[in-house]
């Protein structure tokens, strides 16, 4: 009953600005929240939920229920969020890791929001890109392999493998600091 | 799936982010306006890359041309090389979807 109420806004929202606008504005928190703990900059996640918002709008005619529409709308973010990425890549270092300057920086504006930066972030934090948007992805969001493999253009077997290996490495660190 | 207490203390961690952010849903008005805006946007900066791409092509196919007349065994090197980027193009297309 729900997801036919659902498949008929998506119907409405392709021919109507308006409608889509309401239909969005359903899923705007989660959205919100996911590029969050991504970028963990509030500019940033704004400005990557309103080219998501303009991509959705303009590619929703081609969308065939073929996955939830929760599960495209976040596809197409973890896109734009991963192209943005990969696209500095002038700054080589700065694309695989946070350095310590944006850190910090992170840490204040989450301060500045009355948000903690625990040990987790911290480590977190640590791992190149990508490899956080697996990890999000696969375990906070409990997608499925094939899923993270269709919204991030990686083969199963390397999201898979990236996952174990980041978990392993982020378990060993984090034993190393209970200490 | 299973969950050691990394992933539980990790999963706390963001479930507590998600509390504690304020978030502003604009209104309908306010996203309309963003999606018009945007939009334009989007189709101008498509617009700009498809005369990108038509001028290189373009200078490209003159390129082959001149080199093809001038040389006769170009001609056929060309000709390969045309086919094989076609063939990637019609991959990189079928990857993509647009084309079955």
């Amino acid at each position: 009953m729900e997801e036919s109420a659902e498949s008929i806004s998506i119907e409405n929202a392709k021919h109507d600005k308006s409608a889509f606008s309401q239909l969005f504005q359903q899923y705007y928190t989660f959205l919100y929240r996911y590029l969050f703990k991504l970028t963990m900059n509030k500019e940033m996640t704004e400005d990557l939920l309103q080219e998501t918002m303009i991509r959705a709008y303009i590619n929703l005619p081609k969308y065939r229920y073929q996955s939830k529409f929760s599960t495209w709308l976040i596809s197409i973010a973890t896109r734009l969020y991963l192209d943005e990425q990969r696209k500095k890549t002038r700054d080589r270092k700065r694309q695989q890791q946070l350095t310590e300057n944006e850190k910090r920086k992170i840490k204040w504006e989450l301060e500045q929001g009355n948000l903690d930066w625990s040990l987790h972030l911290d480590l977190f934090a640590s791992l190149s890109i990508e490899t956080r948007t697996l990890i999000l992805l696969r375990h906070y969001y409990g997608y499925s392999l094939e899923e993270i493999s269709a919204m991030t253009k990686l083969r199963k077997g390397t999201v898979k493998s990236r996952i174990h290996y980041a978990l392993k490495k982020l378990r060993e660190e984090w034993s190393d600091e209970k200490r | 799936m299973k969950k050691d207490d990394w992933i539980k203390k990790m999963d706390e961690t963001w479930e507590n982010m998600d509390k504690k952010l304020h978030i502003d849903v604009p209104e309908t008005d306010e996203m309309l306006q963003q999606i018009s805006s945007g939009e334009k946007r989007y189709r101008e900066r498509m617009h700009r890359e498809l005369c990108g791409f038509i001028i290189l092509a373009c200078v490209l196919v003159s390129f082959y041309i001149l080199i093809a007349v001038h040389i006769t065994w170009a001609f056929y090197v060309l000709q390969i090389i045309s086919i094989i980027a076609v063939v990637v193009l019609l991959l990189v297309e079928r990857s993509k979807g647009r084309v079955t």
